[in-house]
């Protein structure tokens, strides 16, 4: 039965504690904003929330994608992604302050949206009331289908029926085709009804995979940092560590491809109502941005992770995730920024706050999920057959 | 200590994994049963095959030739249909391909040993499929001759050509593509030449395979070298095989059509071509299994993977269509809306886009379930009937072009007589080429197979050299 | 034995396990030799390292053919097209640079670029890749005397092959043989120049 190490079990509480704090201090810091910079509080409070949703969305998807594909690196981290993915719940309630502003972030929840022909055009789902409706909905399916997940992970562990198995792929196998389209859905809604004119059809795809690609970096930072010591060690052998380094290759990869191709196609069309997305990406001061991703979330990690060594050295690899993870911080910024701020760049003070609020409330709920159950799920038929290594 | 085992001798180990090759097999026995399919007497079965495959090889012949005396005029091409079956199927032929590098490649690097016995003839049908592909650009230039203008070099007007458009981002991916494709097709091949070659039964033909092996010995360093190439050339083939689907739908994506212009386009392209790729997968796999008697080799436990992989490919390019139908409403574009609404959905054609849900969307549902993933005969005719959704998809997409913006310039396509000949020709160049592939190359890696015999593993009890690790799997 | 003396490449153990030829391999590097190599019908895992070799510099071959690619493409294109800066332009010569107009586009697309550039970093890594596999294992490569053992033709059925070469330092006809025939193989055999 493998356990977390003593070390790590009592910086985990420590750490639980001051990010609750943290987390506690920062809400408390954008409340004050939110007094007098109503819109600024709201808009930081968007991206920052994103960001953190994505680890709770992507940890779903991920749990699903190795319940149904079945590779032994789903069964190292499968612990990690169920409290990733339960965390899920805590999203939710942190979303509902988002509904107070609504007006404040997109332009068809002003009351003159109506005015503008496209708005108007959109209208039949672009209104309030769907829009509350939908996340009701979209939240209820995620949470659901965490705990589910959770709630039959657990019954596996206590009882040792083969059905379960069973329960796992038919939960994963449609929970899947139903997140790809309430992800989808969420990243117009969310997103890119910000910029309320403009619309790309590859953007559902760029945005749930980027909470993939998020998730991913994140529970491999937290692997790293959790299953040292002890016996859970065994997990962060070279070969384990391969698969992991392989995929952040392979993400960062499809996220250049997605992006770029997003990107080529509507600079080569040129058309007015698709290329402002990108005039305001270029210009203003977004352009450094633009390449700080170009060359962070793209050529640096490319280059170094192309190396052999680096994938299955435990140091490298963790010192890559965690610079990955700030980029995946400067493209959520990317993604939303400059439609907020169009003219010029712009980094508010209660950017870094609701960062911290929500983040600090989010990772200490993370680790209080992760103490709930045993860290490997032992009875995993994949652990049962092949105990070092396999495919 | 050490016991003289013999090749014939018991398991020493149990498979960890369900076992990817049914019955009993050695290594002796399993170079055997795929080399010697090489060197036994033709199959009457083969020949019959072969003559079909070639008659319809003929017609292609005609229909290029005919096009070529008398030009372009002779299909169902105009204004404002600049493309029709031409590019609809050249898409479709190369979406077929991608799934041979999908397996091969793709599933390496994934390491999943299923796809040792598939890969080969996989691979070959990317070849083949690009060939095919590769026949209807030049064919539509109308003076193939002058193919050559497409490469980068100056002419006499030192001109070069133009870098900005998708067709010459086509020249670079497809011809890369092929090349990519055949280099790494010879070199799994190349040490089962040799296999052959150690087996041919006259001096001719040990010459004949002897110079294809490139004299190979499988010296452990060149083993070891082999297997660095080929792991590279699957991290490189597989971006390569993303990069030329989306450069071709770069094609439709780039022009500013309504219904070309979406940003989607590039992922379910590709997912799109891997789904027609794996039904083609399963169309060939399912009868060289049979009369080969290859199914020890291509169990059902592959045709399963095949199906989940299809239905998998099939839900992403559903979605895709449901990301450009909503993607429509959500533009308040007017033009792109008509598009979807009045156009492709109840426009001329418009039967194509249900019968494209139809076969796309709706057929391949039942792949979720066990049973009929494990029954061949379904199999077999799902796949069809995504072969043929797909081409329905090319083709609900082209005809995008028959209403642009001005009502002034719509128009109509229909095939003409010579399109259809030119399609069903292309069938007898694929199918002779695949017939031609079972009859004198080994259709199985034989290398390959042999690490799924437990008798490959290293038994490692010196404890100087630990390396148990790592005990199977080459791929680092 | 005692033939008349033909000229000998080395000396060649046949086993028949990967087990026994990876182990073989381990005793005859221990022992002192170095000038060896074993031969297998299939990839035997870490067999070049028990041999004596060490990694292949491949990877890095194929890195730098894949960059050689990126730039001839990216000066193919920027070049031809009038992209590049305008100090750059008057030592291009004349069939090098042809500036066209395109769609109002500017003269250096470099968006528009990347596709060829991706194609050829790839098409050329591919082909250093292979060429170099090819070449540093000395292929093609028709004759070799390991050919002229007649049981060596099972090196691509199920037969494993140790074999010395003369040229080793340490090398003996007879001490070597000893040695070979220790480690307990099917058969050994003097390879013939």
């Amino acid at each position: 039965m493998a356990t977390i190490s003593d070390q790590v079990k009592t910086s985990m509480a420590v750490v639980q504690r001051v990010a609750f704090g943290i987390g506690i201090l920062g809400l408390g810091i954008s409340g004050a904003i939110f007094g007098f910079e109503k819109k600024q509080f709201f808009e930081s409070y968007l991206i920052a929330y994103i960001y953190f949703f994505a680890i709770g969305a992507g940890s779903l998807a991920l749990l699903m994608i190795q319940h149904v594909s079945g590779g032994a690196w789903g069964f190292s981290i499968r612990r990690l992604l169920e409290a990733g993915s339960r965390t899920l719940l805590l999203l939710a309630v942190l979303f509902i302050p988002l509904l107070f502003g609504l007006p404040e972030i997109y332009p068809w929840a002003r009351p003159d949206a109506l005015k503008d022909r496209i708005i108007e055009l959109k209208s039949g789902y672009l209104n309030v009331p769907f829009f509350i409706i939908r996340q009701a909905i979209f939240f209820s399916i995620w949470i659901g289908l965490a705990f589910s997940l959770s709630y039959f992970s657990k019954k596996e562990d206590e009882t040792a029926e083969q059905s379960i198995g069973w329960w796992f792929k038919a939960l994963s196998g449609p929970g899947l085709v139903v997140f790809a389209v309430t992800i989808g859905l969420t990243s117009v809604d969310w997103a890119m009804s910000v910029d309320v004119h403009w619309y790309s059809s590859m953007y559902p795809v760029l945005f749930g995979f980027g909470c993939i690609l998020t998730a991913m970096i994140f529970h491999i930072v937290a692997m790293i940092l959790l299953y040292q010591g002890g016996d859970l060690e065994k997990y962060l052998t070279k070969n384990y560590l391969r698969d992991f380094g392989s995929f952040l290759l392979g993400f960062v990869i499809f996220w250049t491809y997605l992006t770029f191709s997003q990107f080529l196609l509507i600079w080569c069309a040129n058309l007015k109502e698709e290329v402002p997305y990108y005039v305001n990406r270029i210009s203003g001061g977004w352009q450094f941005v633009t390449i700080i991703l170009a060359i962070g979330h793209f050529a640096l990690p490319f280059l170094f992770l192309l190396r052999r060594e680096t994938k299955r050295v435990r140091s490298s690899l963790f010192m890559a995730a965690c610079f990955m993870l700030l980029m995946r911080f400067v493209d959520y910024l990317y993604l939303l920024g400059p439609s907020f701020n169009p003219k010029h760049f712009h980094l508010a003070i209660s950017q870094v706050t609701s960062l911290l609020g929500i983040g600090g409330l989010w990772l200490s709920f993370f680790i209080y999920q992760w103490n709930l159950y045993p860290p490997i799920a032992a009875r995993d038929p994949r652990v049962v057959k092949e105990p070092v290594h396999g495919v | 200590m050490a016991t003289e085992v013999s090749p014939k001798g018991p398991n020493l180990r149990p498979d960890p994994q369900p076992p990817m090759v049914e019955g009993k097999y050695n290594f002796d026995s399993m170079t055997e049963k795929i080399a010697g399919v090489i060197f036994a007497a033709t199959p009457k079965g083969w020949i019959v095959g072969f003559a079909i495959a070639f008659m319809i090889l003929q017609v292609l012949l005609v229909s290029v030739t005919y096009l070529i005396y008398e030009g372009i005029g002779i299909w169902g091409v105009n204004i404002p249909v600049g493309w029709g079956f031409d590019i609809v199927n050249f898409v479709w032929w190369i979406g077929i391909g991608h799934a041979g590098t999908l397996i091969s490649a793709i599933l390496l690097l994934f390491n999943q040993t299923w796809r040792t016995s598939i890969n080969r003839f996989a691979e070959a049908m990317t070849l083949f499929a690009v060939a095919c592909a590769g026949l209807y650009p030049l064919a539509h230039m109308g003076r193939p001759w002058f193919a050559y203008w497409l490469l980068p070099y100056p002419n006499t007007m030192q001109l070069w050509p133009q870098f900005r458009s998708p067709l010459e981002w086509d020249v670079f991916a497809v011809s890369t593509y092929f090349s990519v494709s055949l280099m790494y097709w010879y070199i799994g091949l190349v040490p089962d030449f040799a296999s052959v070659r150690d087996r041919a039964p006259n001096q001719l033909l040990r010459m004949f395979y002897g110079i294809l092996s490139l004299g190979w010995r499988g010296g452990s360093m060149h083993w070891h070298r082999y297997e660095t190439a080929y792991l590279m050339l699957a991290g490189l083939s597989t971006p390569l095989v993303l990069s030329v689907h989306t450069i071709i739908s770069f094609d439709f994506a780039v022009s500013n059509l309504p219904g070309w212009h979406a940003t989607i386009f590039p992922p379910y392209f590709v997912a799109g071509a891997v789904y027609s790729g794996f039904a083609m997968v399963i169309n060939l796999a399912v009868p060289i299994r049979h009369y080969y008697g290859m199914k020890d080799f291509i169990t059902d436990k592959h045709l399963d993977n095949m199906a989940k992989v299809m239905l998998a490919t099939g839900l992403m390019v559903f979605y895709g269509y449901g990301v450009e139908a909503f993607m429509a409403y959500y533009s308040a574009n007017e033009f792109e809306r008509d598009l979807m609404m009045k156009n492709r959905v109840f426009g001329p054609y418009g039967y194509f886009y249900f019968a494209l849900i139809f076969c796309n969307g709706l057929v391949p549902q039942i792949l979720w379930f066990q049973k009929i993933r494990s029954n061949e005969a379904a199999l077999f005719i799902i796949s069809l009937i995504v072969n043929i959704g797909m081409w329905l998809e090319r083709f609900v997409i082209l005809m995008s072009l028959q209403r642009d913006f001005l009502p002034s310039s719509w128009g109509q396509y229909s095939p003409t007589f010579w399109d259809i000949s030119t399609y069903i020709g292309t069938f007898g160049l694929f199918l002779s080429l695949l017939f031609l592939f079972c009859r004198i190359l080994p259709m199985i890696s034989i290398a390959e197979m042999k690490h799924l015999l437990p008798e490959s593993h290293v038994h490692s009890h010196k404890d100087s050299h630990d390396h148990s690790d790592s005990a199977h799997g080459g791929s680092h | 034995m005692d033939a008349p003396k033909v000229k000998i490449y080395g000396l060649v153990a046949e086993f028949t396990t990967p087990t026994q030829i990876v182990d073989a391999a381990n005793q005859a590097r221990e022992a002192g030799y170095t000038a060896m190599e074993a031969y297998t019908p299939f990839p035997v895992v870490d067999l070049h390292e028990a041999v004596g070799f060490k990694r292949t510099m491949l990877p890095t071959l194929a890195f730098f053919g894949g960059l050689t690619g990126f730039c001839t493409a990216f000066s193919l294109e920027t070049f031809t097209s009038g992209g590049a800066p305008s100090f750059i332009t008057p030592f291009l010569p004349d069939w090098f640079y042809y500036p066209l107009n395109i769609g109002g586009r500017p003269l250096n697309s470099w968006p528009a670029f990347i596709p060829p550039e991706f194609e050829l970093t790839v098409l050329f890594a591919s082909i250093t890749s292979v060429v170099g596999m090819l070449l540093l294992n000395g292929y093609p490569r028709i004759y070799h005397p390991l050919f002229n053992v007649p049981r060596f033709s099972m090196v691509t059925s199920d037969r494993f092959f140790l074999c010395i070469e003369a040229r080793d330092s340490k090398f003996d006809l007879q001490g070597t043989k000893q040695f070979l025939e220790g480690l307990q193989p099917y058969e050994v055999s003097e390879v013939p120049e």
